[in-house]
């Protein structure tokens, strides 16, 4: 018998499992004549990725959201983009001005 | 005192501290199970046992399992290396001393780490299963005991504002107060509990045992036989030694030498070894009233150790 990479780390698995969370299940197949005659006996862990399943998707979803939100504003009208170009400069020429 | 003379005298230091921490490694391995042995109303086989075993190991054949690599045959040579080097460097004599660039916290911390890391690869290398349970034992005991000793290293460092071991000592020995700040005695308990965890002792690990399951040390060194097998030994007297020597200078550095005059030098290797050997002692006596814990309660002792480093660099930091 030889560890696997994660037999070797499982002892520090379950030492911090509050916060890697380790998943395992046991599945156990019995012959159909007796439940008590066990076929085989499959044996499966893994250590999911915690935070990339609960940084990213909400990340994620809010910049697709602001995207969303934002899409209005840009409409394609030429005029819009005139008038905010107009209004941009009127606000840089304020804060120049204010500052100095 | 000329330059030469000062270089002379230090060498001698270190040469002298190698001696006795090799020297006296197997004998103070000897006098803590005496200790138990007559504690627990035995005879005990005398503080010589250790070198007359170390002798009868040495003048044997290395047995070495079929399908391994040299990385089983290198790993004793690390372990006892890189052991030997924290034993040349530490400042358990003098303060002065040649290798003293080298005597850095992180530098002693790394080499201890690299020893641990030989002995579990060739643990793994063997392919058994005790082997293998062995070293992920005791990566996993590792892995939650160094950073305590870094822990405890940083709350006596950030006093002198060096992690040099030497200014360290040195520290203390101009500021005999700080023995007792509340900084040093809370570090002294999270080292000491670093110390029980890192050389195996009860309750950690039971080195005296014969059942393979509870091992965690024995399991990984299984495989070693004659020659290997002393190496493994002496390399695991001495870094209980060591390990013992740093707590006993770092915390209670009465009588370590500021110079490298022959007279305060004699009288720092016997105040040396007074102070390990009483701490040896010590430590055999609490072992023969504790039992081994279950290895998943071990985590929870070096957590608190781990508390009780924390709490020593907050005070450190906060009541200097």
């Amino acid at each position: 018998m030889e560890y696997t990479a994660t037999s070797f780390a499982e002892p520090l698995t379950r030492v911090f499992d509050d916060v890697l969370r380790p998943e395992q299940d046991v599945v156990v197949t019995p012959y159909t004549e007796s439940r008590y005659l066990i076929e085989s006996v499959r044996f499966r862990h893994r250590v999911p990725d915690r935070l990339e399943a609960r940084l990213y998707p909400p990340l994620l979803g809010a910049a697709a959201r602001w995207g969303r939100w934002s899409r209005p504003v840009a409409n394609g009208s030429v005029h819009r983009y005139l008038a905010y170009g107009f209004v941009g400069m009127l606000a840089v020429l304020v804060v120049v001005r204010l500052s100095g | 005192m000329t330059g030469s003379a000062v270089t002379v005298g230090a060498l001698t230091a270190v040469t002298a501290q190698l001696v006795l921490v090799v020297g006296g490694a197997p004998l103070l391995a000897g006098l803590m199970r005496q200790v138990r042995a007559r504690l627990e109303g035995r005879v005990g086989a005398g503080v010589g046992q250790p070198w007359r075993d170390l002798r009868k190991q040495l003048g044997k054949e290395a047995i070495r399992p079929d399908g391994s690599s040299w990385v089983f045959t290198a790993a004793p040579r690390v372990l006892l290396a890189s052991t030997l080097l924290i034993a040349a460097v530490a400042p358990f004599l003098s303060t002065v001393s040649p290798l003293d660039g080298v005597a850095d916290l992180f530098a002693v911390v790394a080499l201890l780490l690299l020893g641990t890391v030989a002995l579990a690869v060739a643990g793994l290398d063997t392919g058994t299963a005790f082997g293998g349970m062995g070293a992920s034992r005791e990566i996993t005991v590792a892995a939650l005991a160094e950073p305590t000793i870094l822990l405890a290293g940083f709350a006596l460092s950030a006093r002198v504002g060096s992690s040099n071991l030497a200014a360290l000592v040195e520290g203390m020995l101009t500021a005999p107060g700080q023995v007792l700040s509340p900084a040093s005695l809370l570090a002294a308990v999270a080292f000491a509990v670093v110390v029980v965890a890192e050389t195996g002792r009860l309750p950690v690990d039971n080195p005296a045992t014969h059942l393979e399951l509870t091992m965690i040390h024995e399991a990984m060194v299984l495989e070693y036989a004659g020659r290997d097998l002393a190496l493994v030994e002496l390399a695991s007297a001495l870094r209980l030694t060591v390990l013992l020597g740093l707590g006993a200078n770092l915390f209670l550095p009465w009588g370590v030498a500021t110079t490298a005059s022959p007279l305060p030098l004699l009288g720092a290797a016997m105040l040396f070894a007074v102070k390990v050997v009483a701490l040896g002692a010590a430590l055999a006596a609490f072992e023969v009233f504790m039992a081994k814990w279950r290895l998943f309660r071990v985590p929870e002792l070096l957590a608190g150790s781990f508390l009780f480093g924390l709490l020593a660099v907050s005070a450190s930091f906060f009541l200097a």
